[in-house]
């Protein structure tokens, strides 16, 4: 699932204009961004320079006020709410700064639910929960429930739950903006092994150590890229 | 997966939930309750009718059976034409009256019915036997107690008392041979049967030959109204009732339980609904974190409206059913009370239990649990997704 030459996602002059009494907010002004399979991108900046309002663009839980962002083939600008809401299920996993897992189900069952949605057969889903839960090192955690596992766990479960569905592509908005430094350094290097195994990562970002984790950053201020460094020609 | 989501999220706030539930029971049987009300004594009464083997009452033109104290001259003659109408099987003449019995110092009055034993349908012979003899009486558990006496014994029976003379008139030797259940008289009420000749020769020269009502059955295949209308007819003095024209004059006189029925059953539902949105909103605008990270992930809008509809859904059919055996359980603690009612059949039921009501009722609760929940799930369903994070995020 890739965008033209090795491209998973190809963003063109994205803007996002929010309607305000007086003066609109023109939270993302043109943005142009390329991202090739298998890159491991951190977006960075000040807060309010718009990174969480791109990333939720190019994750299609936003539609830009004008531009296109294609990822895997399909502009997802010009999908239906149905087919946008489709295109998430399969084609994105989400990693949340609050884990946001549902607080009534099994770590197991929460990884399950987006393959439940994707109407995966049972054993095959619990299967894959399985092999996700051993993935992230929390097998023996399958039965707990959120309250019963530390933040890390629970960021963990939540990266698990983003990959049920294979996703082209992973999109994370502070994901170790609720974690001490120790679990955060561990959640770093669980995005540089998610890399290492193919995943194409993009990862919106305070943590400086979480941005030099990644192979490319790319600097925002006021709405607009400022620097690209380490992009892939 | 989703409905386990909807039925966890209510075990998740358990004493909310089942406070709310216990509401919706309260108003589920409060529902059932008004139901039951509104068909019960119609019902009952239908049912009292429908049970006895004669289908036509014959009262004095003008009154409702018993519901004055006329009476009909030249009964024998009367009960002779009527017997010969090819539809009519058979009439069994009914004479209202007054027992007194004095006990001590004081006097015992009861309700007397003077009948033909071989046709009555007024009582059940709970102990003894029925009539036989002219000079055999039945009474029920009520005059018993007041009198003190007991199925086998003789007492001094007397069918009317004269104030000026300070007297009973129509006194005689009556032996208890039964003790019977008067199903058209209330419970606390007490009474008495003997037979017709013997009651009218109590009543002396006022009552020789005279009856206050005649029940008629009908020949099985024949229009009631169609033998009522003829006997109408024929007999000017008469009103022939059918167990319809009966049924409509109860209806008549319920009208107003009716009515109160009907406006409190609607503030059941109305209670019921509001109960169900309220928790519902609540819940859904506690977890809009959940849903708008629902939608993110890609769970379709419309599942999001079915868990939340289903909670809804979930909260009024545990509440119908628990509110069934309330309601049914109410019901029948009501009745107790309403049985003692002065002047009310121990047969007649305020609130009585129609299966097809019952279930309507609960039905209509059941909707309006799932109309309750459509506003809150359409909302939990519409949240804009980004703006949502970010401000769960902020809070």
């Amino acid at each position: 699932m890739t965008t033209g030459a090795g491209l998973v996602l190809s963003a063109r002059d994205v803007r996002r204009d929010y309607p305000v009494v007086g003066t609109p907010v023109h939270a993302v002004r043109g943005i142009t961004l390329d991202i090739a399979t298998g890159e491991y991108v951190a977006i960075v900046g000040p807060s309010g320079c718009g990174k969480s309002t791109l990333l939720n663009l190019l994750g299609a839980i936003d539609r830009p006020t004008a531009g296109s962002i294609t990822i895997a083939g399909r502009d997802v600008a010009q999908l239906s709410d149905a087919e946008a809401t489709r295109f998430r299920l399969t084609g994105i996993g989400f990693v949340f700064q609050r884990f946001y897992l549902m607080p009534t189900l099994t770590a197991a069952e929460n990884i399950e639910l987006p393959m439940s949605e994707a109407k995966m057969p049972r054993a095959e889903r619990e299967a894959r929960a399985r092999e996700l839960l051993r993935y992230v090192g929390l097998e023996g955690r399958a039965g707990h429930r959120p309250y019963q596992l530390s933040g890390g766990e629970q960021q963990r479960v939540a990266i698990a739950r983003a990959l049920a569905n294979k996703p082209a592509l992973l999109l994370a908005d502070e994901p170790t903006g609720e974690l001490d430094a120790r679990t955060g350094a561990e959640m770093i290097e669980m995005f540089a092994r998610l890399n290492a195994d193919g995943t194409t990562l993009v990862v919106v970002t305070h943590d400086e150590d979480l941005a030099h984790a990644a192979k490319r950053r790319v600097h925002m201020r006021d709405g607009e890229i400022v620097d690209d460094s380490g992009r892939v020609a | 997966m989703m409905l386990r989501l909807a039925l966890a999220n209510l075990t998740r706030r358990a004493a909310r939930t089942a406070l709310t539930t216990a509401g919706v029971a309260v108003a589920s049987s409060m529902l059932l309750n008004m139901v039951m009300l509104g068909s019960g004594m119609r019902e009952s009464f239908r049912g009292f009718l429908e049970q006895q083997p004669y289908q036509l009452r014959l009262a004095p033109r003008g009154t409702m059976p018993f519901d004055s104290e006329a009476t009909i001259g030249g009964a024998g003659e009367l009960i002779a034409r009527i017997t010969a109408d090819p539809d009519v099987v058979s009439v069994a003449p009914v004479l209202g009256g007054k027992l007194f019995v004095e006990r001590g110092d004081s006097v015992v009055a009861g309700f007397a019915l003077g009948i033909d034993p071989t046709k009555q349908a007024d009582y059940i012979i709970a102990e003894g036997r029925d009539l036989v003899a002219p000079d055999e009486t039945v009474w029920n558990g009520a005059m018993l107690e007041a009198t003190g006496l007991g199925v086998g014994d003789s007492v001094r029976g007397a069918a009317g008392y004269d104030p000026q003379l300070r007297r009973f008139t129509g006194a005689r030797t009556l032996v208890i041979v039964g003790r019977g259940r008067f199903v058209m008289l209330s419970g606390g009420e007490r009474a008495t049967a003997v037979q017709l000749r013997t009651l009218q020769a109590m009543g002396g020269p006022d009552r020789a030959d005279r009856i206050s009502v005649a029940l008629v059955a009908v020949r099985e295949g024949a229009k009631a109204e169609a033998v009522a209308a003829r006997i109408e007819a024929s007999e000017p003095r008469m009103s022939a009732i059918s167990t319809e024209a009966a049924l409509k004059f109860v209806d008549e006189r319920l009208g107003y339980f009716r009515q109160l029925a009907f406006i409190l059953a609607s503030v059941s539902l109305a209670v019921g609904f509001l109960l169900v949105t309220t928790l519902v909103t609540v819940s859904v605008n506690e977890r809009i974190g959940e849903f708008a990270v629902l939608r993110a992930i890609g769970v379709a809008r419309w599942r999001i409206v079915a868990q939340v509809m289903a909670e809804g859904v979930a909260l009024s059919v545990v509440g119908s059913i628990l509110g069934l055996g309330l309601g049914l359980i109410t019901a029948q603690w009501l009745n107790g009370i309403l049985a003692a009612f002065p002047g009310l059949p121990t047969a007649f039921e305020f609130f009585r239990f129609e299966p097809s009501a019952a279930f309507r009722s609960l039905g209509m609760l059941v909707i309006c649990g799932i109309l309750a929940g459509i506003w809150p799930a359409w909302r939990a369903a519409s949240l804009p997704i980004a703006k949502t994070l970010r401000e769960e995020a902020v809070a």
